[in-house]
């Protein structure tokens, strides 16, 4: 009986420490996996994995993209993690755009490497591949280092840009703040379908992508700049052309009459009255709002957007 | 009947009319082919002064005309009473009346003519260069031959300006520090007291050129002026003064007077500075009157009148150009669609490039 017990009581130790710890870390040993797959498992065209062996290796294998939600550390119940992710599945075959929820412990990476990562579970797992451009996003929270980050990709970065994506990150805020993960991810969607409902923003309207993905302004004929340079231009030559037809100035002065040699100085006198000082000071301002196309790239070399790392 | 007496340079072998040559700086006679220096000519002008019998008529501007006979060909020469050399209309021979250039009229110098008619003709062709809006016709031979060397009455004087100046003004200076940016003014009274002298500063005497023109082909090297001698006024014409040098000296006040109180305001090191007083007064040290080579021609064009003049000494040609509209809003046009375009061409060039990717 108390081998039993003893028996026992090991294996709920090993359930304490183990399950946990494999819930805290990541194993991101996936080098070996990689390895042995065609491509490294990458199977988006225009990425060169020779150039991105070394992130690729480094990123999670994801063997099946449909589910949408990864739990890495297990805040969701199996119940949740399956609400959630039918959501997330109605979502993307009505629209054909991924919508991917990451939780895990990611405590190691700073904030460019664990945006950098968030692109990168992107990029090198099947994500997207129903589009052109890998249309999706994903928010990645790191339920041990408190921080997250939303990466768009594809179309979604026109209809989900910088700006939208920071009021998105906001409505999350209560949630995430207290730790209500199946709330985050439904309130993250939320904003995703409120964004597509809203459609492209008018100055994300002059952006588009071509074959591969890679997004690029349209060509806007230059026409206020050119007719304003042009007037600019046409005013100073027609004025040096016209004053060449006017040669008569009336002389003003006898500079050229002067005997320098006689010029005397008797009184040279510089006489300081008062003086005043002012000053100002200039004040920084960060900016805010404003929609933007700007954005960056991943190891993959694919061009991403979306908002800062938040901490919280 | 007034008598006036009329020069009529006559070449000593032949008799034939004489003038004078900008070129060679001679009197050069075009039938026997000889040419006489001044000193030569004046031995022989004594000898050949023509009297001649003239007669003074008063027009309704109380402007006084002479009529007289051309001692060459006996045709009636009429000009006003401060023409000193005319032409003959009808034979061309020059005129000159000495009796205009005596007394209080008799200018002390001259500089002659150092540039020909020729060149004086090239430089009014030479024009249109560089300037697009220049009317096609307005440098046609018709309005070349109008081209007359003319001796322009000068004044020209030696000017001392004494007396001071004050002036208020400020010294800036700013720096930073962190976000914060400081400047500093400081305010000073200035006050300079001294004097400079101008020599012969020219202001035309006659009330015919304009003043403007005058002071444009300047300036004229008076290195070369030499003592008057009516011989050098052959082949051109020549007005005598009817501006006297009090009157003209207004305009000689004003320049130099500018010119002090801008030498006196440069040796104020300020950002900004206000003169409060000036205080400098012009006298006249000396004046001269001179005669200086001038070309003119006065172009119509389009029920307009053109006046230029090119410094006979230097060759400086100046004027006031008509501009051909029609010309200059091809050009506008032209400019204006060839910097669009260039524009577009940068930005498409700059476009497909490479600067379309985000």
């Amino acid at each position: 009986m108390y081998r039993i017990k003893k028996l026992l009581l090991v294996f709920v130790m090993m359930f304490a420490f183990v399950i946990p710890v494999n819930a805290i870390t990541l194993d991101f040993n996936n080098a070996s996996r990689r390895e042995q797959m065609t491509n490294y498992g990458v199977q988006k065209d225009n990425i060169d994995v020779s150039k991105a062996k070394s992130a690729i290796l480094s990123t999670p294998v994801v063997d099946d993209t449909s589910l949408k939600v990864y739990d890495y550390s297990d805040v969701l119940t199996e119940d949740e993690e399956e609400i959630l992710r039918s959501q997330l599945r109605e979502f993307y075959d009505q629209n054909k755009v991924e919508v991917i929820v990451v939780f895990g412990n990611f405590a190691q990476y700073g904030d460019y490497s664990f945006r950098d990562f968030a692109a990168n579970f992107y990029d090198f797992n099947g994500f997207g591949l129903a589009t052109n451009a890998y249309d999706g996003i994903i928010l990645v929270r790191d339920t041990v280092g408190r921080k997250d980050v939303i990466v768009t990709t594809g179309q979604t970065r026109l209809y989900i840009d910088d700006y939208r994506v920071n009021v998105i990150s906001d409505s999350l805020e209560y949630p995430i703040v207290n730790d209500l993960y199946l709330q985050t991810g439904e309130k993250f969607l939320e904003g995703v379908k409120k964004c597509y409902a809203m459609g492209i923003p008018d100055e994300m309207k002059k952006y588009q992508f071509d074959e591969n993905g890679d997004m690029y302004v349209l060509y806007q004929p230059p026409i206020l700049p050119a007719i304003f340079l042009a007037t600019i231009v046409d005013a100073i030559i027609m004025g040096i052309l016209i004053k060449k037809n006017r040669m008569v100035k009336p002389a003003k002065k006898a500079d050229d009459y002067l005997d320098k040699a006689s010029i005397l100085y008797r009184v040279n006198d510089d006489k300081f009255i008062r003086s005043h000082t002012s000053s100002y000071t200039v004040s920084h301002n960060s900016g805010g709002g404003g929609h933007s196309g700007g954005g960056f790239r991943g190891s993959s070399g694919i061009s991403h957007g979306g908002g800062g790392v938040r901490h919280r | 009947m007034a008598e006036k007496k009329v020069l009529d340079n006559q070449c000593p072998s032949c008799k034939a009319p004489i003038v004078f040559d900008a070129a060679s700086g001679k009197f050069k006679c075009d039938y026997c082919g000889n040419s006489y220096t001044v000193e030569e000519l004046k031995s022989a002008a004594s000898k050949a002064e023509v009297k001649t019998e003239v007669e003074e008529t008063a027009t309704e501007d109380n402007t006084e005309y002479v009529s007289f006979n051309c001692p060459d060909c006996g045709a009636q020469v009429i000009c006003d009473e401060n023409t000193a050399a005319t032409f003959c209309v009808y034979c061309g021979n020059v005129n000159i009346i000495k009796s205009r250039l005596e007394g209080k009229f008799a200018p002390s110098k001259i500089i002659p003519f150092k540039k020909t008619k020729e060149e004086a003709k090239a430089a009014f062709l030479s024009l249109k260069k560089g300037r697009p809006f220049l009317p096609k016709d307005f440098t046609e031979e018709k309005n070349i031959e109008k081209i007359t060397g003319v001796y322009i009455p000068f004044w020209l004087y030696d000017i001392k300006v004494d007396g001071a100046i004050t002036a208020t003004g400020t010294k800036v200076t700013s720096w930073s520090s962190g976000d914060t940016h400081y400047t500093k003014t400081d305010y000073y009274e200035f006050t300079r007291d001294g004097s400079m002298d101008f020599n012969m500063v020219p202001v035309d005497g006659s009330t015919k050129f304009d003043n403007d023109i005058m002071n444009t082909i300047e300036p004229f090297d008076f290195s070369e002026l030499i003592d008057y001698n009516h011989a050098y006024l052959s082949g051109f014409l020549a007005e005598k003064y009817d501006v006297d040098a009090e009157n003209a000296f207004g305009d000689a006040q004003a320049r130099v007077s500018n010119s002090a109180k801008d030498i006196f305001v440069g040796t104020i090191h300020a950002t900004s500075v206000v003169v409060t007083n000036n205080g400098l007064v012009p006298n006249i040290k000396e004046k001269h009157y001179v005669m200086l080579p001038v070309y003119m021609v006065n172009t119509k064009y389009q029920d307009k009148y053109y006046l230029f003049a090119m410094n006979g000494q230097t060759g400086e040609f100046v004027g006031n150009m008509p501009i051909d509209k029609k010309k200059a809003v091809l050009w506008a046009v032209g400019i204006f669609a060839l910097v669009v375009a260039i524009v577009f061409i940068i930005s498409v060039i700059l476009y497909f490039g490479g600067g379309k990717y985000v």
